[in-house]
Protein backbone atom coordinates (compact mmCIF):
# COMPACT_ATOMS: atom_id res chain seq x y z
CA UNK A 1 0.00 0.00 0.00
CA UNK A 2 3.39 2.49 0.24
CA UNK A 3 4.33 1.65 -2.68
CA UNK A 4 1.07 2.48 -4.41
CA UNK A 5 0.35 5.48 -1.77
CA UNK A 6 3.60 6.81 -3.42
CA UNK A 7 2.69 6.11 -7.63
CA UNK A 8 -0.41 7.54 -6.93
CA UNK A 9 1.07 10.94 -6.86
CA UNK A 10 3.59 10.39 -9.70
CA UNK A 11 1.38 11.46 -12.46
CA UNK A 12 1.17 15.01 -10.03
CA UNK A 13 4.72 14.97 -9.59
CA UNK A 14 5.53 14.70 -13.15
CA UNK A 15 3.05 17.30 -13.83
CA UNK A 16 4.41 19.56 -11.72
CA UNK A 17 7.88 18.97 -12.89
CA UNK A 18 7.08 19.68 -16.67
CA UNK A 19 5.17 23.17 -15.87
CA UNK A 20 8.17 24.17 -13.86
CA UNK A 21 10.20 23.02 -17.04
CA UNK A 22 7.97 24.40 -19.62
CA UNK A 23 8.12 28.17 -18.02
CA UNK A 24 11.81 27.75 -17.06
CA UNK A 25 13.74 25.87 -20.11
CA UNK A 26 17.27 26.25 -19.04
CA UNK A 27 19.49 23.40 -18.90
CA UNK A 28 22.55 21.96 -16.82
CA UNK A 29 22.15 19.71 -13.87
CA UNK A 30 22.01 21.93 -11.23
CA UNK A 31 18.82 24.06 -12.54
CA UNK A 32 17.41 19.96 -13.04
CA UNK A 33 17.28 19.80 -9.61
CA UNK A 34 15.23 22.50 -8.83
CA UNK A 35 13.35 21.97 -11.20
CA UNK A 36 12.61 18.51 -9.68
CA UNK A 37 12.61 19.94 -6.21
CA UNK A 38 9.84 23.10 -7.15
CA UNK A 39 8.27 20.90 -9.45
CA UNK A 40 7.48 18.75 -6.54
CA UNK A 41 5.31 20.91 -4.48
CA UNK A 42 3.54 22.49 -7.31
CA UNK A 43 2.58 19.18 -8.67
CA UNK A 44 1.18 18.31 -5.33
CA UNK A 45 -0.36 22.05 -5.41
CA UNK A 46 -2.13 21.88 -9.03
CA UNK A 47 -3.42 18.34 -7.90
CA UNK A 48 -5.30 19.82 -5.32
CA UNK A 49 -6.52 22.78 -7.02
CA UNK A 50 -7.86 20.81 -9.99
CA UNK A 51 -9.46 18.44 -7.48
CA UNK A 52 -11.38 20.97 -6.01
CA UNK A 53 -12.88 22.01 -9.37
CA UNK A 54 -13.27 18.50 -10.54
CA UNK A 55 -15.12 17.72 -7.44
CA UNK A 56 -17.42 20.72 -7.83
CA UNK A 57 -17.96 19.44 -11.62
CA UNK A 58 -18.32 15.89 -11.12
CA UNK A 59 -18.36 15.07 -7.40
CA UNK A 60 -20.00 11.56 -7.97
CA UNK A 61 -16.54 10.56 -10.18
CA UNK A 62 -13.81 8.61 -9.68
CA UNK A 63 -11.49 9.65 -12.33
CA UNK A 64 -9.22 12.26 -11.39
CA UNK A 65 -6.33 9.71 -11.73
CA UNK A 66 -7.02 10.27 -15.44
CA UNK A 67 -6.98 13.89 -15.55
CA UNK A 68 -3.69 13.95 -13.89
CA UNK A 69 -2.49 10.95 -16.12
CA UNK A 70 -3.69 13.04 -19.24
CA UNK A 71 -2.36 16.03 -17.91
CA UNK A 72 1.44 14.67 -17.10
CA UNK A 73 1.24 12.61 -21.25
CA UNK A 74 0.16 16.45 -22.64
CA UNK A 75 3.07 18.23 -21.21
CA UNK A 76 5.23 15.23 -21.50
CA UNK A 77 4.63 15.53 -24.98
CA UNK A 78 5.35 19.24 -25.46
CA UNK A 79 8.58 19.17 -23.73
CA UNK A 80 10.08 16.77 -25.52
CA UNK A 81 8.34 18.33 -28.84
CA UNK A 82 10.64 21.76 -27.20
CA UNK A 83 13.52 19.52 -26.69
CA UNK A 84 13.52 17.94 -29.68
CA UNK A 85 16.61 19.69 -31.14
CA UNK A 86 18.70 20.25 -28.67
CA UNK A 87 18.34 17.31 -25.59
CA UNK A 88 19.22 19.37 -22.52
CA UNK A 89 20.89 17.28 -20.17
CA UNK A 90 24.30 15.35 -20.52
CA UNK A 91 25.95 13.62 -17.77
CA UNK A 92 28.29 16.06 -15.95
CA UNK A 93 31.64 15.78 -14.69
CA UNK A 94 31.59 16.03 -11.13
CA UNK A 95 34.68 17.05 -9.34
CA UNK A 96 33.91 18.34 -5.84
CA UNK A 97 36.99 20.07 -4.32
CA UNK A 98 38.18 18.22 -0.65
CA UNK A 99 36.25 20.62 0.94
CA UNK A 100 32.65 20.52 -0.98
CA UNK A 101 33.40 16.54 -0.41
CA UNK A 102 33.44 17.19 3.82
CA UNK A 103 30.71 19.45 3.46
CA UNK A 104 28.51 17.22 1.61
CA UNK A 105 29.36 14.62 3.98
CA UNK A 106 28.26 16.57 6.38
CA UNK A 107 24.88 16.93 5.56
CA UNK A 108 24.14 12.79 5.25
CA UNK A 109 24.17 11.75 8.81
CA UNK A 110 21.68 14.55 9.55
CA UNK A 111 19.64 13.53 6.60
CA UNK A 112 19.56 10.13 8.03
CA UNK A 113 18.57 11.00 11.43
CA UNK A 114 15.68 13.43 10.04
CA UNK A 115 14.77 10.25 8.62
CA UNK A 116 14.79 7.80 11.31
CA UNK A 117 12.93 10.26 13.47
CA UNK A 118 10.08 10.96 10.73
CA UNK A 119 9.59 7.09 10.27
CA UNK A 120 8.92 6.86 14.00
CA UNK A 121 7.00 9.94 14.16
CA UNK A 122 4.65 7.78 11.18
CA UNK A 123 4.62 4.53 13.11
CA UNK A 124 3.29 6.08 16.45
CA UNK A 125 1.05 8.48 15.25
CA UNK A 126 -0.34 7.08 11.77
CA UNK A 127 -3.07 9.61 11.96
CA UNK A 128 -1.07 12.47 12.52
CA UNK A 129 -0.49 15.19 15.79
CA UNK A 130 -3.43 16.75 16.83
CA UNK A 131 -4.27 19.50 14.22
CA UNK A 132 -3.33 16.96 11.47
CA UNK A 133 -6.22 14.67 12.12
CA UNK A 134 -8.77 17.48 13.66
CA UNK A 135 -7.73 19.84 10.65
CA UNK A 136 -6.76 18.24 7.55
CA UNK A 137 -7.09 14.34 7.67
CA UNK A 138 -10.62 14.86 9.17
CA UNK A 139 -11.35 17.37 5.76
CA UNK A 140 -10.21 14.80 3.75
CA UNK A 141 -12.71 11.90 4.98
CA UNK A 142 -15.19 14.27 4.84
CA UNK A 143 -14.56 14.85 1.12
CA UNK A 144 -13.51 11.05 0.91
CA UNK A 145 -16.59 9.06 2.60
CA UNK A 146 -19.34 10.56 1.10
CA UNK A 147 -18.06 12.39 -2.21
CA UNK A 148 -21.90 12.80 -3.50
CA UNK A 149 -22.47 15.17 -0.43
CA UNK A 150 -18.97 16.60 -0.44
CA UNK A 151 -20.03 20.15 -0.18
CA UNK A 152 -21.81 19.38 3.55
CA UNK A 153 -18.28 19.57 4.56
CA UNK A 154 -18.66 22.69 4.71
CA UNK A 155 -21.68 23.34 6.87
CA UNK A 156 -22.17 26.09 9.23
CA UNK A 157 -22.81 23.63 11.90
CA UNK A 158 -19.65 22.09 12.46
CA UNK A 159 -18.12 23.60 15.37
CA UNK A 160 -15.43 25.82 14.77
CA UNK A 161 -13.02 24.74 16.49
CA UNK A 162 -12.74 21.83 13.65
CA UNK A 163 -11.95 24.72 11.31
CA UNK A 164 -14.11 23.22 8.20
CA UNK A 165 -12.68 27.57 6.61
CA UNK A 166 -9.42 25.90 6.46
CA UNK A 167 -7.98 26.20 2.50
CA UNK A 168 -7.87 22.63 1.04
CA UNK A 169 -4.52 21.78 0.01
CA UNK A 170 -4.01 19.06 1.65
CA UNK A 171 -7.50 17.51 2.32
CA UNK A 172 -8.23 17.56 -1.32
CA UNK A 173 -4.77 15.40 -2.19
CA UNK A 174 -5.57 12.92 0.41
CA UNK A 175 -9.38 12.59 -0.61
CA UNK A 176 -8.58 12.12 -4.61
CA UNK A 177 -5.49 9.70 -3.68
CA UNK A 178 -7.62 7.77 -1.36
CA UNK A 179 -10.23 8.03 -4.38
CA UNK A 180 -7.35 6.78 -6.89
CA UNK A 181 -5.65 3.77 -4.51
CA UNK A 182 -9.38 2.70 -3.74
CA UNK A 183 -8.96 3.09 0.46
CA UNK A 184 -8.98 4.99 3.12
CA UNK A 185 -5.68 4.44 4.20
CA UNK A 186 -2.82 6.51 6.53
CA UNK A 187 0.30 5.72 4.05
CA UNK A 188 -1.46 8.54 1.85
CA UNK A 189 -1.10 11.59 4.06
CA UNK A 190 1.89 9.85 5.70
CA UNK A 191 3.33 9.66 1.50
CA UNK A 192 2.38 13.67 1.36
CA UNK A 193 3.89 14.48 4.06
CA UNK A 194 7.13 12.71 3.31
CA UNK A 195 7.06 14.65 -0.05
CA UNK A 196 7.08 18.05 1.39
CA UNK A 197 9.83 17.03 3.85
CA UNK A 198 11.92 16.68 0.68
CA UNK A 199 10.34 18.94 -1.60
CA UNK A 200 11.75 21.69 1.09
CA UNK A 201 14.76 20.11 2.29
CA UNK A 202 15.56 19.30 -1.28
CA UNK A 203 14.64 22.91 -2.86
CA UNK A 204 16.47 24.48 -0.39
CA UNK A 205 19.74 22.44 -0.82
CA UNK A 206 19.37 22.62 -4.49
CA UNK A 207 18.54 26.37 -5.34
CA UNK A 208 21.50 27.34 -2.89
CA UNK A 209 23.41 24.42 -4.65
CA UNK A 210 22.73 26.78 -7.96
CA UNK A 211 22.57 30.26 -6.57
CA UNK A 212 26.10 30.27 -4.47
CA UNK A 213 27.27 26.48 -4.60
CA UNK A 214 27.20 23.06 -2.99
CA UNK A 215 29.58 24.13 0.19
CA UNK A 216 26.87 26.73 0.97
CA UNK A 217 24.18 24.50 0.17
CA UNK A 218 25.20 21.60 2.74
CA UNK A 219 25.56 23.94 5.47
CA UNK A 220 22.18 25.47 4.86
CA UNK A 221 20.74 21.88 4.98
CA UNK A 222 22.66 20.98 7.91
CA UNK A 223 21.54 23.85 9.95
CA UNK A 224 17.54 22.72 8.51
CA UNK A 225 17.88 18.80 9.50
CA UNK A 226 19.40 19.19 12.64
CA UNK A 227 16.25 21.90 13.65
CA UNK A 228 12.96 19.43 14.68
CA UNK A 229 11.04 20.87 11.62
CA UNK A 230 12.46 18.41 8.67
CA UNK A 231 11.76 15.38 10.75
CA UNK A 232 9.15 15.66 13.44
CA UNK A 233 7.34 18.66 12.79
CA UNK A 234 7.28 17.70 8.81
CA UNK A 235 6.24 14.02 9.33
CA UNK A 236 3.36 15.19 11.67
CA UNK A 237 1.19 15.50 8.81
CA UNK A 238 0.49 19.38 9.67
CA UNK A 239 -0.17 22.37 7.13
CA UNK A 240 3.10 24.22 8.48
CA UNK A 241 6.25 22.38 6.43
CA UNK A 242 4.10 22.48 3.23
CA UNK A 243 3.42 26.23 3.84
CA UNK A 244 6.68 26.84 4.24
CA UNK A 245 7.63 24.65 1.36
CA UNK A 246 5.10 27.32 -0.99
CA UNK A 247 6.91 30.13 0.99
CA UNK A 248 10.14 28.74 -0.09
CA UNK A 249 9.30 28.41 -3.63
CA UNK A 250 7.78 32.01 -3.73
CA UNK A 251 11.37 32.58 -2.86
CA UNK A 252 13.43 31.11 -4.72
CA UNK A 253 11.48 31.67 -8.04
CA UNK A 254 11.99 35.23 -7.26
CA UNK A 255 15.70 35.00 -6.60
CA UNK A 256 16.10 32.99 -10.10
CA UNK A 257 14.23 35.51 -12.33
CA UNK A 258 16.46 38.13 -10.79
CA UNK A 259 18.94 36.00 -11.50
CA UNK A 260 17.90 34.68 -15.09
CA UNK A 261 15.38 37.74 -15.94
CA UNK A 262 13.07 34.28 -17.40
CA UNK A 263 9.40 35.94 -16.67
CA UNK A 264 8.30 32.33 -16.48
CA UNK A 265 9.92 32.57 -13.37
CA UNK A 266 7.33 35.30 -12.21
CA UNK A 267 4.88 33.22 -12.73
CA UNK A 268 5.95 30.58 -10.72
CA UNK A 269 6.67 32.68 -8.02
CA UNK A 270 2.64 33.85 -8.20
CA UNK A 271 2.09 29.94 -8.07
CA UNK A 272 3.62 29.08 -5.64
CA UNK A 273 2.29 32.03 -3.40
CA UNK A 274 -1.35 31.21 -4.13
CA UNK A 275 -0.69 27.80 -3.37
CA UNK A 276 0.49 29.11 -0.37
CA UNK A 277 -2.98 30.49 0.21
CA UNK A 278 -4.28 27.16 -0.33
CA UNK A 279 -2.45 25.93 2.71
CA UNK A 280 -3.15 27.71 5.27
CA UNK A 281 -5.01 30.88 6.00
CA UNK A 282 -1.62 32.27 6.60
CA UNK A 283 -1.18 32.03 3.04
CA UNK A 284 -3.36 34.60 2.01
CA UNK A 285 -1.76 37.57 4.53
CA UNK A 286 1.76 36.18 2.44
CA UNK A 287 0.09 36.96 -0.99
CA UNK A 288 -1.17 40.20 0.40
CA UNK A 289 2.05 41.54 1.54
CA UNK A 290 4.44 40.19 -1.75
CA UNK A 291 2.67 42.67 -4.19
CA UNK A 292 3.86 45.81 -2.19
CA UNK A 293 7.28 43.89 -1.17
CA UNK A 294 7.34 43.06 -5.24
CA UNK A 295 6.53 46.37 -6.12
CA UNK A 296 9.43 47.88 -3.73
CA UNK A 297 11.89 45.35 -5.09
CA UNK A 298 11.71 46.08 -8.73
CA UNK A 299 10.78 49.77 -8.13
CA UNK A 300 13.58 50.59 -10.68
CA UNK A 301 12.66 47.81 -12.84
CA UNK A 302 9.30 48.03 -14.00
CA UNK A 303 7.73 47.33 -11.12
CA UNK A 304 4.13 47.05 -13.27
CA UNK A 305 5.35 44.14 -15.81
CA UNK A 306 6.94 42.03 -12.64
CA UNK A 307 3.51 42.31 -10.61
CA UNK A 308 1.99 41.15 -14.28
CA UNK A 309 3.27 38.18 -14.18
CA UNK A 310 3.39 37.28 -11.22
CA UNK A 311 -0.40 38.08 -11.04
CA UNK A 312 -0.82 35.97 -13.71
CA UNK A 313 0.76 33.21 -11.77
CA UNK A 314 -1.38 33.62 -8.63
CA UNK A 315 -4.59 34.09 -10.60
CA UNK A 316 -5.81 30.47 -10.90
CA UNK A 317 -5.25 29.15 -7.46
CA UNK A 318 -6.29 32.79 -5.81
CA UNK A 319 -9.85 32.49 -7.79
CA UNK A 320 -9.85 29.00 -6.22
CA UNK A 321 -9.28 30.34 -2.91
CA UNK A 322 -11.46 33.41 -3.20
CA UNK A 323 -14.26 30.88 -4.29
CA UNK A 324 -13.87 28.40 -1.39
CA UNK A 325 -13.59 31.27 1.19
CA UNK A 326 -16.42 33.57 -0.57
CA UNK A 327 -19.28 30.33 -1.80
CA UNK A 328 -18.16 27.44 0.91
CA UNK A 329 -15.93 28.17 3.63
CA UNK A 330 -17.98 28.71 7.30
CA UNK A 331 -16.66 32.41 8.45
CA UNK A 332 -12.78 31.75 9.92
CA UNK A 333 -12.86 32.63 14.08
CA UNK A 334 -9.46 34.37 14.16
CA UNK A 335 -11.39 37.38 12.32
CA UNK A 336 -14.51 36.93 14.84
CA UNK A 337 -13.95 39.64 17.46
CA UNK A 338 -15.42 42.14 15.74
CA UNK A 339 -14.43 45.79 14.96
CA UNK A 340 -14.99 47.17 18.72
CA UNK A 341 -12.71 44.78 20.52
CA UNK A 342 -10.34 44.70 17.77
CA UNK A 343 -9.45 48.34 18.64
CA UNK A 344 -9.55 47.58 22.45
CA UNK A 345 -7.48 44.68 21.72
CA UNK A 346 -4.88 47.10 19.53
CA UNK A 347 -4.58 49.76 22.21
CA UNK A 348 -4.06 47.24 25.21
CA UNK A 349 0.03 47.87 25.59
CA UNK A 350 -0.04 44.85 27.99
CA UNK A 351 -0.77 42.73 24.42
CA UNK A 352 2.06 43.87 22.89
CA UNK A 353 4.59 43.44 25.53
CA UNK A 354 3.21 39.91 25.84
CA UNK A 355 3.46 39.02 22.40
CA UNK A 356 6.79 40.94 21.96
CA UNK A 357 8.18 39.34 24.80
CA UNK A 358 7.22 35.86 23.18
CA UNK A 359 8.26 36.64 19.60
CA UNK A 360 11.79 37.50 21.45
CA UNK A 361 12.05 34.23 23.11
CA UNK A 362 10.05 32.14 20.07
CA UNK A 363 12.74 33.50 17.93
CA UNK A 364 15.73 32.82 19.87
CA UNK A 365 15.19 30.36 21.15
CA UNK A 366 13.69 28.52 17.82
CA UNK A 367 15.17 24.96 16.56
CA UNK A 368 15.61 23.28 20.02
CA UNK A 369 19.15 24.35 20.19
CA UNK A 370 19.37 25.59 23.56
CA UNK A 371 20.96 28.55 23.11
CA UNK A 372 18.83 29.25 19.19
CA UNK A 373 19.86 28.71 16.00
CA UNK A 374 18.88 32.39 15.57
CA UNK A 375 22.10 33.61 17.51
CA UNK A 376 24.22 30.95 15.90
CA UNK A 377 23.48 32.63 12.23
CA UNK A 378 24.36 36.21 14.03
CA UNK A 379 27.74 34.83 14.86
CA UNK A 380 28.05 33.05 11.58
CA UNK A 381 27.30 36.30 9.37
CA UNK A 382 29.97 38.10 12.07
CA UNK A 383 32.46 35.11 11.05
CA UNK A 384 31.89 34.99 7.30
CA UNK A 385 31.16 38.47 7.05
CA UNK A 386 27.95 39.36 4.81
CA UNK A 387 28.46 39.34 0.74
CA UNK A 388 25.14 40.11 -1.20
CA UNK A 389 25.75 40.26 -5.16
CA UNK A 390 24.80 43.54 -6.11
CA UNK A 391 22.63 41.88 -8.99
CA UNK A 392 20.70 39.99 -6.56
CA UNK A 393 19.54 43.02 -4.70
CA UNK A 394 15.88 43.30 -5.82
CA UNK A 395 15.85 39.40 -4.63
CA UNK A 396 16.84 40.06 -1.23
CA UNK A 397 15.15 43.10 -0.99
CA UNK A 398 11.19 41.40 -1.49
CA UNK A 399 11.97 38.28 0.28
CA UNK A 400 13.30 40.24 2.89
CA UNK A 401 10.39 42.41 3.07
CA UNK A 402 7.97 39.66 2.24
CA UNK A 403 9.23 37.86 5.44
CA UNK A 404 9.67 40.82 7.58
CA UNK A 405 6.10 41.90 6.78
CA UNK A 406 4.68 38.19 7.51
CA UNK A 407 5.95 38.43 10.77
CA UNK A 408 4.05 41.71 11.20
CA UNK A 409 1.01 40.21 10.00
CA UNK A 410 1.16 37.19 12.66
CA UNK A 411 2.26 40.21 15.41
CA UNK A 412 -1.47 41.89 13.99
CA UNK A 413 -3.31 38.54 14.15
CA UNK A 414 -2.27 38.09 18.31
CA UNK A 415 -3.25 41.35 18.73
CA UNK A 416 -6.35 40.79 17.75
CA UNK A 417 -7.09 37.15 18.57
CA UNK A 418 -10.51 36.48 20.15
CA UNK A 419 -9.16 33.51 21.90
CA UNK A 420 -6.72 33.79 24.84
CA UNK A 421 -3.78 35.68 24.04
CA UNK A 422 -1.02 33.50 26.15
CA UNK A 423 -2.92 30.31 24.80
CA UNK A 424 -3.20 31.13 21.23
CA UNK A 425 0.70 31.81 21.58
CA UNK A 426 1.46 28.78 22.99
CA UNK A 427 -0.54 26.79 20.90
CA UNK A 428 0.87 28.48 17.60
CA UNK A 429 4.20 30.69 17.80
CA UNK A 430 6.44 28.18 17.23
CA UNK A 431 5.05 27.00 13.98
CA UNK A 432 4.40 30.27 13.00
CA UNK A 433 8.23 30.92 13.38
CA UNK A 434 8.87 27.48 11.41
CA UNK A 435 6.76 28.45 8.39
CA UNK A 436 9.45 31.58 7.86
CA UNK A 437 12.66 29.86 8.87
CA UNK A 438 12.89 27.86 5.62
CA UNK A 439 12.93 30.89 3.20
CA UNK A 440 15.08 32.94 5.88
CA UNK A 441 17.45 30.54 5.49
CA UNK A 442 17.41 30.42 2.01
CA UNK A 443 18.15 34.02 2.51
CA UNK A 444 20.94 33.93 4.97
CA UNK A 445 22.76 31.78 2.77
CA UNK A 446 22.76 34.06 -0.52
CA UNK A 447 23.29 37.13 1.60
CA UNK A 448 25.85 35.14 3.44
CA UNK A 449 29.81 35.08 1.84
CA UNK A 450 30.35 31.39 0.05
CA UNK A 451 31.46 29.16 2.49
CA UNK A 452 33.93 27.59 -0.29
CA UNK A 453 35.02 31.47 -0.95
CA UNK A 454 35.88 32.34 2.15
CA UNK A 455 37.53 29.07 2.96
CA UNK A 456 39.63 29.40 -0.23
CA UNK A 457 40.91 32.94 -0.12
CA UNK A 458 42.98 31.94 3.21
CA UNK B 1 46.23 30.53 9.11
CA UNK B 2 44.29 33.53 9.90
CA UNK B 3 42.22 33.82 13.19
CA UNK B 4 39.06 34.36 10.95
CA UNK B 5 40.08 31.27 9.35
CA UNK B 6 40.38 29.40 12.56
CA UNK B 7 37.18 30.56 13.81
CA UNK B 8 35.23 29.75 10.75
CA UNK B 9 36.48 26.02 10.47
CA UNK B 10 35.24 25.91 14.36
CA UNK B 11 32.07 27.40 13.49
CA UNK B 12 31.73 25.01 10.75
CA UNK B 13 32.63 21.61 12.68
CA UNK B 14 30.34 22.83 16.15
CA UNK B 15 27.44 23.72 13.63
CA UNK B 16 27.93 20.01 12.29
CA UNK B 17 28.56 18.35 15.38
CA UNK B 18 25.10 20.50 16.94
CA UNK B 19 23.29 19.04 14.27
CA UNK B 20 24.13 15.74 14.75
CA UNK B 21 23.48 15.73 18.55
CA UNK B 22 20.35 17.70 18.39
CA UNK B 23 19.40 15.19 15.64
CA UNK B 24 20.07 12.83 17.90
CA UNK B 25 18.05 14.01 20.73
CA UNK B 26 14.80 14.80 17.78
CA UNK B 27 14.91 11.35 16.94
CA UNK B 28 14.66 10.29 21.03
CA UNK B 29 11.80 12.89 21.19
CA UNK B 30 10.07 11.33 18.51
CA UNK B 31 10.64 7.42 19.36
CA UNK B 32 9.33 8.88 23.37
CA UNK B 33 5.90 9.39 20.98
CA UNK B 34 3.08 6.94 22.55
CA UNK B 35 4.15 3.26 21.27
CA UNK B 36 4.40 1.13 18.17
CA UNK B 37 1.42 -0.56 17.17
CA UNK B 38 -1.28 1.24 19.74
CA UNK B 39 -2.15 4.09 18.51
CA UNK B 40 -4.69 5.74 20.67
CA UNK B 41 -6.83 7.34 17.61
CA UNK B 42 -6.59 4.12 16.27
CA UNK B 43 -8.19 2.26 18.92
CA UNK B 44 -10.73 5.80 19.18
CA UNK B 45 -11.51 4.74 15.95
CA UNK B 46 -12.63 0.74 17.11
CA UNK B 47 -14.50 2.07 19.88
CA UNK B 48 -17.17 3.73 17.42
CA UNK B 49 -17.17 1.38 14.85
CA UNK B 50 -20.78 0.07 16.28
CA UNK B 51 -22.32 3.27 16.31
CA UNK B 52 -21.90 4.02 12.52
CA UNK B 53 -23.47 1.25 11.74
CA UNK B 54 -26.49 1.46 13.88
CA UNK B 55 -27.11 5.36 12.25
CA UNK B 56 -29.78 5.21 9.72
CA UNK B 57 -28.00 7.78 7.56
CA UNK B 58 -23.93 8.12 5.77
CA UNK B 59 -24.24 12.17 6.18
CA UNK B 60 -25.77 14.55 8.84
CA UNK B 61 -25.96 15.83 11.85
CA UNK B 62 -26.16 14.31 15.45
CA UNK B 63 -25.85 15.42 18.92
CA UNK B 64 -22.85 14.34 21.68
CA UNK B 65 -23.42 14.48 25.12
CA UNK B 66 -20.59 13.86 27.62
CA UNK B 67 -20.28 14.13 31.35
CA UNK B 68 -20.22 17.39 31.31
CA UNK B 69 -23.73 17.84 30.15
CA UNK B 70 -24.82 16.11 32.72
CA UNK B 71 -25.30 18.11 35.92
CA UNK B 72 -23.93 16.59 38.97
CA UNK B 73 -21.32 14.53 36.79
CA UNK B 74 -17.59 14.85 37.74
CA UNK B 75 -15.87 15.35 34.22
CA UNK B 76 -12.01 16.18 33.12
CA UNK B 77 -12.61 19.66 30.72
CA UNK B 78 -8.89 18.48 29.06
CA UNK B 79 -10.63 14.68 27.98
CA UNK B 80 -14.11 15.91 27.48
CA UNK B 81 -12.45 18.51 24.86
CA UNK B 82 -9.61 15.72 23.14
CA UNK B 83 -12.42 13.35 23.10
CA UNK B 84 -14.78 15.14 21.54
CA UNK B 85 -12.75 15.80 18.45
CA UNK B 86 -11.38 12.70 18.57
CA UNK B 87 -15.18 11.30 18.12
CA UNK B 88 -15.82 14.22 15.61
CA UNK B 89 -12.75 12.67 13.28
CA UNK B 90 -13.92 9.12 14.14
CA UNK B 91 -17.67 9.93 12.41
CA UNK B 92 -16.99 12.03 9.73
CA UNK B 93 -18.82 12.86 7.09
CA UNK B 94 -20.95 12.90 9.90
CA UNK B 95 -21.02 16.61 11.82
CA UNK B 96 -21.11 16.30 15.68
CA UNK B 97 -23.10 19.08 17.13
CA UNK B 98 -23.19 19.46 20.98
CA UNK B 99 -26.15 18.96 23.22
CA UNK B 100 -29.32 16.38 22.62
CA UNK B 101 -31.78 18.21 20.43
CA UNK B 102 -30.68 16.25 17.29
CA UNK B 103 -33.14 13.43 16.40
CA UNK B 104 -29.81 11.28 16.80
CA UNK B 105 -27.83 11.74 20.05
CA UNK B 106 -24.49 9.66 20.76
CA UNK B 107 -23.79 9.41 24.57
CA UNK B 108 -20.63 9.73 25.63
CA UNK B 109 -21.47 8.99 29.59
CA UNK B 110 -20.37 6.65 32.40
CA UNK B 111 -22.19 4.60 34.48
CA UNK B 112 -23.09 7.03 36.83
CA UNK B 113 -23.56 10.44 34.67
CA UNK B 114 -25.73 7.76 32.51
CA UNK B 115 -27.92 6.93 35.46
CA UNK B 116 -28.19 10.85 36.04
CA UNK B 117 -29.22 11.54 32.59
CA UNK B 118 -31.60 8.73 32.41
CA UNK B 119 -33.43 10.01 35.24
CA UNK B 120 -34.13 13.60 34.14
CA UNK B 121 -34.46 12.18 30.57
CA UNK B 122 -37.16 9.35 31.04
CA UNK B 123 -39.09 8.74 28.73
CA UNK B 124 -37.79 11.20 26.10
CA UNK B 125 -35.32 8.95 23.92
CA UNK B 126 -35.06 5.53 22.72
CA UNK B 127 -31.73 4.26 24.20
CA UNK B 128 -29.65 1.72 22.75
CA UNK B 129 -26.50 0.83 25.12
CA UNK B 130 -23.64 0.15 23.02
CA UNK B 131 -20.17 -1.10 24.32
CA UNK B 132 -17.90 0.54 26.88
CA UNK B 133 -19.87 3.34 28.18
CA UNK B 134 -21.22 4.51 24.70
CA UNK B 135 -24.88 4.94 24.30
CA UNK B 136 -27.08 5.75 20.84
CA UNK B 137 -29.92 7.87 21.79
CA UNK B 138 -33.19 8.63 19.66
CA UNK B 139 -35.64 10.97 20.21
CA UNK B 140 -39.03 9.85 20.86
CA UNK B 141 -41.85 11.56 18.88
CA UNK B 142 -43.56 14.22 21.20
Amino acid sequence: MTLLSILVFSPSLLTGILIVHLLWPAGGWKVFWVKLFLGLGLGLGQASLLDFVYMLLFSSENGFLFVQLALSAGLLTAALVRARKDFPLALPRIQPSRLQIILMAGVILPAVLSALTAVNVWAREPHGAWDAWMMYNRAARFIYRDQAGWLGSFSRQMDPIFHADYPLQLGMDVAWAWQAVGQETQRVPIVLSGLFMLGCAGLLGASLNLVQGPGQASIALILLLGSALIGNEGASQRADLPLAYFFLGTAVSICLYVRSKERGLLILAGFMAGLAAWTKNEGSLFVLISLPALFIAFFRQQPWRVLGWYVLGLAFPLIVVLGFKGLLAPPSDVLSSGLNRSIQQVLDLSRHLTILRSFGADVFTFGGWGIGILPILLVYALIFKLAPAPDLRPAHVAIGLALSLQALGYYGIYLITPYDLQWHIVFSLGRLVAQLWVPFLFLFFTVVTDVERALAVK
Amino acid sequence: MTIRLVLQRALLAGISVASIYFGVQNLRRAMAIGSLGSDPVTQWELRFQPVKKLLPFKRGVIGYITNSDVPGAHYDANNEQGEYTLTQYTMAPIILVRGDQPDWTLANLNSKAFQIWSQANRGQFRVIPLNDNLYLLHRLAP
